[in-house]
């Protein structure tokens, strides 16, 4: 085990460099991405709320009602500030989708027909939720000025308003599971489909380099060893690699998830994520075979990992992507990782087949990417050697 | 001197052809696979389309049917708030599961909605409904105190046109926050640079080898040798940067109309990314695979902070813990790309480049002070 032990010391070489990447990826995780989504709604219809702020300078009884009635149909948010810099930051990352300003005198603008002149609405007017809020805000001063024509006065209207504002209508979700929705344990599995093989292929890589070096590889070409052997222990040693890997990952998820990720799920994900583990190995074993800088091969690692993130839908549920992308993806192994992942988070014993369909198409993007690297090398070694 | 370290530098760069292509290509393809993944995805997830909704008649209602009639009628924009499709329910229900229709109204004694997913473009059908039915109510109520009133409030309520509020937007510019995800890319690309300057500034290092301790030895002073190389290096990513922005823009990422002070941007960038290399490269008794390391960890999370693969991060930083945003080097020139798309004014802009200036100054003053204090004793 000469040369899987050699494998190892160059991999314990680099320990610092693998516990800064473990580290660092796990922190971005769970310290960043994962706190910052919510759970799945099941099949539940879930309130679409546009996110507000808003200012009230008039303080008056319909001005207070208005305010209530937004309070009840959306999500009211606190900012810094109003002036225009802050709620366009808050517009543009989405902390908001209107800002609200009440001016003094809106009340009895309101009952000269000349409310328009004394409410504001600061928000890209483009924007679905900007409209839906719009809406609302218009229809809750119909009704109040339908209340107003019929006699009413401003606080009869407001309450009588109220008794009806509520009124919500009754909505079935026609499928067993609302597909805008991912759980956080599909969302955490997603997003290793990139850091798997960035660090993998950051880590690993440059290893195998070590070993193609022209003293390195020719001192083993020219023992005793058999090269079949050479190879084979190279293999173990990157498999065993993505074995401890995949089995840190576990850990992670079971320690965080705790007693939500059980049972079944979590030997599947395991197995997928080993899968996958197989292709980020096979992507390190080319990559190094294309060349020798770290900083070329970081590049690379970073254009294939991001790259395959983006059009498989590990940052953005895929059902968003464009019809040409969602094509494009199928030709790509981090597509079937991630449809296994949606299969296995709402697993029944129907999916296991499209489950194992999914790891056996990991496994021969794997393969053909072995021996897209073999060719890459024997064709260089050819060009160097006839150079 | 310096001019003759400069030229040979260059070569040296040029010299090392898959590094420098690949340099090239890097911001080109992520920026190119990008845009294909998600360039249309703000108009398509964010922006209003017409909904198209399937109407089931179960029970017909005059007065609803009049209604979708008038929300299907183009408004100011050009562009009506529905598309209604009468049809039969199981039409309707296998076309919203395939994604023909936004969702189902079944037109009953009650007005109920079938749906796939519970999304914006949903609640927006929904939010039609619930209007309906509570526009009924109020006339319901009207008509039992004062029958006499029902028609003025009829027209009013019927007065869709009529708005109560005045929208105003905030920027003319760009509101895409997809478009942080371009940001993000130029500046990795720019925090990338660290991998060469690490590179160059391990070759003037003692540590280095033969090639360090014979340019220790050299008459020229390491002071210039190190400016040399700085200066090489650093304008050929500028190049790159440039030649990619223009490149991200020729494909069609919307960066607004101040291109050319994007420059100025991507020269702070780019000097900032090559000071940290420089730093990382001249500290002493660390190997190089550490360094690679810890360069590639401080570029990535730094990255990752500026909503490299996941939009929103710079956000939360920026509401909890403002300070990391403003020592970032990519969250600062994010926002400095950001900050001229959106803004009319530039006090955001010169502040973040004020930052990036200030901090590529103290990174190259402590690695000088490193590499200077370096003596041949200690290897």
């Amino acid at each position: 085990m000469q040369v899987f032990k050699l494998f190892f010391q160059l991999l314990k070489a680099n320990r610092r460099q693998m516990i800064i990447y473990v580290a660092m990826y796990i922190g971005i995780l769970f310290g960043i991405i994962i706190p910052m989504r919510g759970e799945g709604s099941g099949t539940q219809y879930l309130d679409q709320k546009s996110k507000y702020a808003l200012m009230d300078e008039d303080n008056s009884e319909l001005s207070k009602g208005f305010a209530d009635s937004l309070d009840a149909l959306h999500k009211k948010v606190a900012v810094s500030s109003f002036d225009k810099e802050a709620l366009q930051d808050e517009l543009y990352a989405s902390n908001i989708n209107s800002a609200v300003v009440i001016k003094k005198g809106f009340e009895e603008a309101f009952l000269r027909g000349e409310a328009e002149k004394y409410l504001v609405i600061y928000n890209i007017p483009t924007e679905n939720k900007a409209k839906l809020f719009v809406n609302d805000v218009n229809e809750y001063l119909r009704y109040i000025s339908g209340y107003v024509k019929a006699g009413y006065t401003v606080p009869e209207a407001v309450k009588a308003t109220d008794k009806i504002v509520n009124e919500k209508a009754d909505v079935t979700i026609l499928a067993d599971k609302d597909i805008s929705q991912e759980s956080v344990i599909q969302l955490f599995y997603n997003y290793l489909a990139w850091i798997l093989v960035l660090m993998i292929t950051t880590v690993v890589a440059p290893i195998l380099i070590v070993l193609n070096k022209k003293e390195v590889r020719n001192r083993i070409e020219c023992s005793s060893f058999p090269f079949a052997k050479t190879n084979g222990q190279i293999l173990l040693g990157a498999a065993v690699a993505g074995i401890g890997l995949t089995v840190l990952f576990t850990i992670a998820a079971k320690l965080y998830f705790g007693a939500s990720f059980s049972g079944i799920k979590v030997l599947l994900m395991s197995a997928n994520l080993l899968c996958y583990a197989v292709l980020a190995l096979s992507i390190a074993f080319m990559v190094s075979k294309l060349t020798g800088s770290e900083m070329v091969i970081n590049m690379i690692a970073n254009v294939i990992s991001l790259g395959m993130s983006f059009f498989c839908g590990v940052f953005v549920p895929f059902y968003l992507l464009a019809e040409g992308v969602q094509n494009i993806a199928r030709f790509m192994p981090a597509y079937w990782y991630i449809q296994a992942i949606s299969e296995i988070d709402r697993y029944s014993g129907d999916s296991l087949p499209k489950i194992l369909q999914c790891m056996g198409i990991e496994l021969l993007f794997a393969a053909v990417i072995i021996v897209i690297g073999l060719a890459v090398g024997s064709a260089r070694r050819e060009s160097v050697a006839n150079a | 001197m310096f001019f003759h370290s400069f030229k040979y530098a260059l070569k040296s760069m040029f010299r090392n052809k898959t590094a420098l292509i690949w340099t090239i290509i890097f911001p080109m393809a992520l920026g190119t696979i990008m845009f294909a993944a998600f360039g249309n995805l703000y108009n398509k997830d964010h922006t209003f389309h017409t909904l198209k909704v399937a109407v089931v008649r179960e029970e017909e209602d005059e007065a609803f049917e009049k209604l979708l009639t008038e929300l299907s009628k183009k408004d100011e924009e050009g562009e009506p708030l529905l598309e209604v499709k009468y049809t039969t329910k199981s039409d309707a229900e296998i076309g919203v599961g395939g994604g023909d229709y936004e969702a189902v109204i079944y037109e009953g004694k009650d007005i109920k909605l079938g749906v796939i997913k519970s999304d914006i473009q949903q609640e927006i059908v929904r939010s039609i409904v619930e209007q309906y039915n509570k526009s009924k109510d109020l006339i319901e109520e009207v008509a039992k105190k004062d029958p006499t009133k029902i028609q003025e409030v009829i027209d009013t309520l019927s007065d869709t046109e009529k708005e109560y509020a005045v929208e105003i937007k905030t920027t003319n510019g760009n509101s895409d926050m997809y478009t942080n995800y371009f940001y993000a890319i130029i500046a990795m690309s720019c925090m990338f640079s660290a991998y060469v300057a690490l590179e160059f500034s391990e070759k003037i290092s003692l540590a280095a080898g033969e090639l360090g301790k014979r340019r220790s030895v050299a008459y020229q002073s390491k002071g210039v040798q190190a400016i040399a190389q700085f200066s090489a290096m650093w304008m050929c990513q500028i190049v790159i940067e440039i030649v990619s922005i223009f490149y991200l823009k020729g494909i069609g990422v919307n960066f607004g109309d101040k291109i050319a002070l994007m420059i100025p941007v991507v020269i702070a960038g780019t000097a900032v990314g090559s000071a940290l290399g420089t730093f990382l490269g001249a500290i002493p008794k660390m190997s190089r695979g550490g360094k690679t390391g810890l360069c590639t960890a401080i570029s990535m999370t730094m990255c990752v902070m500026a909503d490299l693969c996941a939009g929103g991060i710079k956000d939360v930083v920026e509401h909890n813990i403002p300070i990391l945003n403003r020592i970032n080097p990519a969250v600062l020139i994010s926002d400095s790309f950001y900050a001229l798309n959106v803004f009319d004014t530039y006090d955001r802009y010169i502040r973040n480049m004020t930052i990036l200036g200030g901090m590529t100054v103290v990174l190259l003053v402590i690695s000088f002070l490193i590499l200077r204090r370096e003596k041949g004793a200690s290897i």
